[in-house]
């Protein structure tokens, strides 16, 4: 089996972004748009740690970055969480294309 | 640190010391005291404003082992973003009043936005850049979303949607960048970026940072949310939102673009691209529409691609024009903002057919409007025709190859004038309308003091012409 | 001279005047309003003729405001730079009397808004006065972008009870237009002021110092074509005239007066100033084909005035003929065509004025514009068909009246220019056209005039005072100018 590389990695940190960004653009459902967001956190993520591991030796930046975006992610979602219950009384629809008044 | 919290965040620090008197008097204040939140909010900025004379920016100062900078650069956007706080602070009346018992927490919330701005610029770390965007952005939903009724929070998950994914891009392209260079530092990345020649992994890396960075300013593939964004939101929201996210977004990204982002040539292109069809998009989109706030969308989307094509050509020239398009664009946005506001409190539809007929009874309020309209189309006497001039030359100096862009960007001027008349004209119809607007003292401060700004910029625009030039030959 | 005239309150204490109006402290009652308002109209032509009267030629008047300290905008090198020479002192002379003349037609004319109307005039004024005499290419487009709006609350306002239910509709069209003009006029300026920049090193953007010798042709060629776009819509060039018969067809008469007087004039400065003057090489490239352009405004319009059965359209589609004329004198290139097209842009304005105030008093009194049913107003009106009669033989060029000078000085300096076989052969084929264009005219005057009286007209009234004192006037200038051309000719330096 080879080794595996930094590149790996990266790769895997790309694919997930990339799930995460056709996803959220493309979703129907606000949760699953919501979810894919935490995709996108997760590949930028991935990436962050993998750069910090392989090339960086001196200040260790990335693991920094990387925890903050977790706990910023998690706020943002929470915040998503709380206007979409504000919205779902409203409508009580996931559907995305329920909610176009404006 | 504590040598680094006299010398750069005094009127930070004040900020958040008014942050959290806002927020233990929402706790523990009693309901009918909620009139005064608008008074702590306006102190504290303006205590802010008098604390800025003490940031040391003569040598450029770096805290916390060059996680922030300052400058003069910084010392004027932080200037120019407080002025705009503590006019939006004024504007707040209506919303406060409907909302008696979150009275404390909104201007909370609005304060801890303006810090947020005010730290973007100061930041010289994308780490510190990306947790002062954050902080600039998550009051701002709640803010969009404290109006009444359905529409608000629909405006406000769109914009938080729409943000989130363009923090994840952002976010991406620093990861590349961080790989290149081993650093988040903007000075260390600038050391690098000079040393060695482009490649087209940090191009990437460039174009995606600069893309997430843009959504906030309503550049082409994130424009969408500012029609549903603007429709939803009250007017004093607007009057923040059209400001000082775009102040505090403009401000970063020319630090970046001068800085740590100059090794690629082809972001020139892309930004200019970019703009050009921002500005497409925006105008073509506003002359059908009806809805005021939506025409402002659009209208603030114009002005930033216009500000846009003008940053992305580097230079120190072009960087005096963008800070000084910026500054003039946002005191005519708060002029109109507060009409716009003066309107909404005496329940005035925000609808072009509402405003028939107001010139016949409110003369003053009506002239003030009509000024900041042609400002911002660009008509003269206004600082918006200076603003104008002085940015199609910065780009018209930059070299034949921008001539068509400068052409289009010419012509679409005309047609966002289409739509800029139609907003003043039902004005002076001869319709009766019977509609004596009610003023507050506040607001007709605040709509009185841009338009006199406006207008003695037009007249004479030297000195604050010189103050950017100095600040952009300093950056 | 410099002494006791000053530029800069000849351009703003209009302006001043019109802001007084608007503000509250002002009184709202009509007759008071007027009174200031002719007042001021009147003041301020007395001013203008003093200035002209001590002009003195070989020494040009210069004027700069220096805000405190500095120029206007030092960076770019804008400068608040005043001038007039002896082809501005003349413009504005005249600008000066038609707005007088305008001024005296608004009693019939304007019924309601007056604060309004008032103030939009002046700034107005003020505007066209800054275009004639600034010596700075950014102040030049300032006050050229400043005529828009009070032009158009002017044309679409509401300022007397009938329905005229197109006039916001071509207001807005001449605003649209003319912005759009003028962006191309603003491109040409920066890329002229740039390409100054880079090759005589200094930033300044004031006429005598943009010397455009330097600048490689391809780009002068650009930069002039996007000049003469800007300022084709004003004067207007063939395609893009489509505003005007619009917007002079729907404003009220006064305002007409004005537009097709001034206005279109400033288009014939600009075209002056930018490309005759400051970029004289190019301009020999580009002047065949704007003597065609000229030549197809001559005939074109003329065909097309003949089937109008509006009388307003028929006078709006002449001034666009005339203004061909002016064109044509202007590309001849030599200082014989110069002064030609500058006599007649004066002889032009008295024609137009006096064939627009016939127009207002005709609709006055018989409330319709229609060729077909006018007819046999002589009888009822003789007065005004006396001076109609003078003004419809001036306006096609018989010998005693001005336009005869002029007309006559425009072939000849177009067939006597050097520049190209292109001028020659545009001079000679206009000549008999221009003739031709005497039919529309002709035709305007026998179907409104002459003929059975209609039953409809009955108990009009003949002219007033104030319409007898425009006509008079009007006729008067036109006389004095045609007998005695030299007045103006020698002050432009003819021959």
């Amino acid at each position: 089996m080879q080794e595996i590389t930094m590149y790996h990695y990266l790769f895997l940190g790309l694919l997930l972004f990339l799930i995460g960004l056709f996803g959220s653009i493309t979703s129907k459902h606000i949760i699953k748009v919501l979810i894919c967001i935490e995709f996108i956190l997760t590949g930028v993520n991935i990436n962050f740690v993998t750069f910090a591991t392989f090339c960086d030796n001196v200040q260790l930046d990335g693991f920094i970055m990387a925890l903050f975006y977790v706990a910023i992610g998690a706020v943002e979602l929470a915040v998503a969480l709380y206007i979409f219950y504000l919205m779902y009384i409203q409508k009580e629809s996931e559907n995305i294309d329920k909610y176009g008044d404006l | 640190m504590i040598n680094d919290f006299f010398n750069i965040l005094l009127p930070q620090g004040c900020i958040a010391l008014f942050i959290f008197i806002q927020l233990i008097l929402a706790m523990c204040a009693p309901l009918k005291c909620y009139r005064s939140a608008r008074w702590i909010s306006a102190v504290g900025i303006s205590m802010a404003i008098m604390l800025l004379s003490t940031v040391q920016t003569e040598p450029q100062y770096f805290a916390f082992r060059g996680a922030l900078m300052s400058d003069s650069y910084t010392l004027l956007f932080h200037f120019v973003i407080l002025l705009c706080g503590f006019f939006v602070v004024l504007l707040a009346k209506n919303i406060v009043q409907n909302m008696r018992q979150n009275a404390f927490t909104f201007h909370a919330l609005l304060l801890t936005a303006v810090l947020g701005a005010m730290s973007v610029v100061n930041s010289n770390d994308f780490l510190t850049l990306f947790i002062s965007l954050e902080l600039l952005s998550f009051p701002t939903y709640f803010l969009i979303a404290s109006a009444k009724g359905y529409q608000s929070k629909e405006a406000s998950f769109k914009y938080l949607i729409t943000n989130a994914i363009s923090t994840g891009v952002f976010l991406f392209g620093v990861s590349y960048l961080y790989g290149l260079t081993s650093s988040l530092n903007f000075n260390e990345i600038y050391e690098i970026v000079v040393q060695s020649q482009s490649s087209l992994l940090y191009t990437f890396s460039v174009i995606m940072i600069v893309l997430g960075l843009l959504s906030k300013l309503a550049i082409y593939p994130f424009a969408n949310w500012v029609v549903d964004v603007f429709k939803g939101c009250e007017t004093s929201v607007l009057a923040f939102l059209a400001t000082i996210p775009k102040l505090a977004l403009f401000g970063i990204l020319c630090r970046l673009i001068v800085f740590a982002l100059s090794g690629s040539f082809e972001l020139t292109f892309v930004l200019a691209f970019l703009a050009l069809f921002t500005a497409l998009w925006a105008n073509t989109y506003a002359i059908k529409e009806k809805n005021v706030k939506v025409i402002f969308g659009c209208s603030s989307a114009a002005n930033a691609s216009y500000i846009l094509l003008a940053a992305s050509l580097v230079s120190v020239y072009n960087l005096s024009t963008v800070i000084f398009y910026l500054i003039a664009y946002v005191i005519m946005n708060i002029s109109a903002f507060a009409f716009l506001n003066i309107a909404e409190a005496n329940k005035v539809g925000m609808y072009i057919d509402d405003f028939n007929g107001f010139f016949k009874k409110n003369i003053g309020l009506t002239l003030a409007y009509v000024v900041a309209i042609i400002g911002l189309a660009g008509f003269p006497i206004t600082s918006g025709f200076i603003a104008k001039i002085y940015l199609f030359s910065a780009i018209a100096h930059s070299g034949l190859i921008f001539i068509p862009f400068l052409l289009a960007l010419l012509i679409l001027t005309v047609v966002a004038l289409y739509y800029y008349l139609k907003l003043i004209l039902p004005l002076f119809e001869n319709v009766d309308n019977g509609v004596i607007l009610k003023v507050v003292y506040s607001q007709k401060f605040v709509l009185i003091f841009t338009t006199i700004i406006t207008v003695l910029i037009g007249i004479y625009p030297e000195k604050l012409i010189e103050l950017c030039r100095f600040i952009a030959y300093n950056i | 001279m410099e002494k006791i005239f000053s530029i800069p309150f000849l351009v703003f204490m209009p302006m001043l005047m019109s802001f007084f109006i608007m503000s509250p402290f002002f009184t709202s009652n009509e007759i008071s309003i007027r009174r200031f308002a002719k007042g001021v109209f009147s003041f301020h032509f007395l001013y203008a003729t003093l200035m002209l009267i001590f002009f003195d030629s070989a020494n040009p008047y210069f004027s700069q405001i220096h805000l405190l300290g500095g120029d206007w905008v030092q960076s770019l090198g804008i400068k608040f730079a005043f001038q007039i020479d002896s082809i501005s002192i003349i413009l504005v002379a005249l600008t000066s009397f038609i707005f007088l003349l305008a001024s005296i037609s608004s009693k019939m004319n304007i019924r309601m808004n007056h604060k309004f109307y008032y103030s939009m005039m002046l700034l107005l004024m003020s505007a066209i006065l800054g275009i004639f005499t600034a010596n700075d290419m950014f102040l030049f487009f300032m006050f050229w972008e400043l005529e828009l709006i009070p032009a158009y609350f002017l044309i679409g306002g509401k300022y007397s009870n009938e329905v005229t239910p197109d006039a916001k509709k071509s207001a807005t069209k001449f605003v649209l237009f003319t912005f759009l003009g003028s962006m191309f006029m603003l491109l040409g300026i920066l890329l002229l002021h740039y390409y100054n920049y880079v090759a005589t090193g200094t930033l300044s953007a004031t006429f005598s110092d943009v010397i455009d010798s330097y600048i490689p042709v391809g780009i002068q060629l650009f930069i002039a074509i996007c000049l003469i776009i800007g300022f084709g819509v004003k004067l207007p060039i063939v395609p893009l005239h489509t505003w005007l018969p619009d917007a002079h067809t729907n404003a009220p008469t006064p305002v007409s007066i004005i537009l097709a007087g001034i206005l279109l004039k400033t288009g014939a400065y600009g075209i002056y100033r930018f490309n005759y003057e400051m970029m004289g090489e190019s301009f020999k490239i580009v002047a065949p084909v704007l003597a065609v352009f000229a030549f197809l405004n001559i005939i074109y319009i003329a065909f097309v005035a003949y089937a109008q059965t509006d009388i307003k359209r028929i006078v709006a589609y002449s001034s666009i003929s005339n203004m061909g004329l002016i064109l044509l004198g202007l590309c001849a290139c030599n200082q014989l065509g110069l002064s030609a097209s500058v006599f007649h842009m004066v002889a032009h304005a008295l024609v137009t004025a006096g064939l627009f105030t016939i127009c207002g008093i005709v609709y006055l009194r018989c409330k319709t514009r229609d060729i077909r049913v006018l007819g046999g107003i002589a009888q009822n009106m003789p007065r005004l068909f006396g001076f109609a009669t003078l003004i419809v033989l001036a306006s096609i060029g018989i010998p005693v009246f001005a336009p005869f000078i002029s007309e006559i000085l425009t072939i000849i300096s177009a067939l006597f220019s050097d520049l190209s076989i292109v001028l020659k052969i545009t001079s000679i084929l206009s000549l008999p056209l221009l003739i031709a264009s005497s039919c529309y005219m002709l035709k305007f005057l026998h179907e409104a005039f002459f003929g059975e009286k209609q039953g409809c007209f009955e108990k009009v009234n003949d002219i007033s005072v104030h319409e007898f004192v425009i006509l008079a006037s009007v006729v008067a200038g036109l006389v004095l100018f045609g007998l005695y051309p030299n007045a103006i000719l020698n002050f432009v330096g003819a021959i």
